[in-house]
């Protein structure tokens, strides 16, 4: 090309001789940073999972398998009886402790006439 | 080893076609990013991060253009953004360049005769992508069309601008040899 400049004349550079060996070591760098990273993230997905599907579980239980949600009736835990007195305690002005006094009273005096 | 090939191998990540690479164009990517951050240590610096970025780029690269261009481009590219970022950027921007030749140099007909360390001065007042695409035009060889490939530009706008560069690098080194 006519109207070119002459660069010829310039001095023209090469690579220092260690460049390449250090691209080499940031390529290895490189690499070996990208497999810690999917190395971690294995190690972390693992917990991670298992944390999340503690959490699901207890989200389930409490919805699915709470008292509240399915209570269990009070006759199944106690005898009718029992029920019976809690339902009377407070109609009277006097509750059962006394008579059952009496009745030991006299179960006692019983006892001691034979 | 054809393009294709280098391709191929590059895309697999094989180490040997990289270094190939390396070999047959460092020299040039080297020199161009000298002669747009005129810094050798930071031209080197460029150097090694285009080649550790290769492996990664060149997954996206289709092939389109020359292997060499697309180095080119990526050195370019790297240069841009190291000058950006150390904010020397400051240079002679090019819409300044004709005002400042007419002011200060005036019009000039012949070749004044070269001499390197007022042509690299010379070189050095250009903004640094127009002296890269002198360099690569006149200095490299390549085509007007690698160098719309490298810069993006129509054709046009890089005639225009090596055609302003040429002028405003010969009228500096007229000037300079009229007084020395």
């Amino acid at each position: 090309m006519p109207n070119a400049i002459d660069f010829s004349k310039l001095k023209r550079l090469t690579p220092r001789e260690d460049s390449w060996s250090k691209v080499c070591a940031r390529l290895d760098a490189a690499e070996a940073k990208k497999s810690n990273v999917i190395h971690i993230g294995i190690r972390t997905a693992i917990p991670l999972a298992a944390s999340l599907a503690i959490v699901a579980l207890s989200i389930l239980l409490t919805y699915f398998g709470s008292p509240e949600s399915n209570p269990m009736p009070m006759q199944n835990l106690q005898s009718t009886e029992i029920s019976s007195w809690y339902n009377t305690l407070g109609d009277t002005e006097s509750d059962d402790f006394e008579d059952m006094d009496e009745i030991n009273m006299l179960s006692y005096l019983l006892k001691e006439d034979h | 080893m054809n393009q294709t090939v280098i391709l191929n191998s590059l895309k697999q990540g094989k180490r040997e076609a990289l270094e190939l690479l390396w070999k047959e164009h460092s020299s040039n990517m080297l020199n161009l990013a000298f002669r747009m951050l005129k810094d050798r240590d930071q031209a080197e610096d460029i150097l090694m991060d285009v080649f550790v970025q290769v492996p990664t780029a060149i997954q996206k690269f289709r092939g389109d253009s020359a292997l060499n261009t697309w180095l080119y481009r990526l050195t370019v590219n790297a240069c841009l953004m190291k000058l950006r970022e150390s904010k020397r950027h400051s240079e002679l921007e090019d819409e300044h360049l004709e005002s400042i030749i007419e002011q200060v140099l005036g019009k000039t007909s012949e070749d004044p005769s070269f001499d390197t360390e007022f042509l690299e001065a010379g070189l050095s007042l250009l903004p640094a992508q127009t002296r890269s695409m002198l360099w690569l035009k006149d200095a490299e060889g390549l085509d007007l069309k690698d160098l719309v490939d490298i810069y993006k530009m129509p054709e046009g706008t890089i005639k225009a601008r090596l055609s302003r560069a040429r002028h405003f690098v010969k009228e500096f080194l007229k000037e300079k040899l009229n007084y020395a």
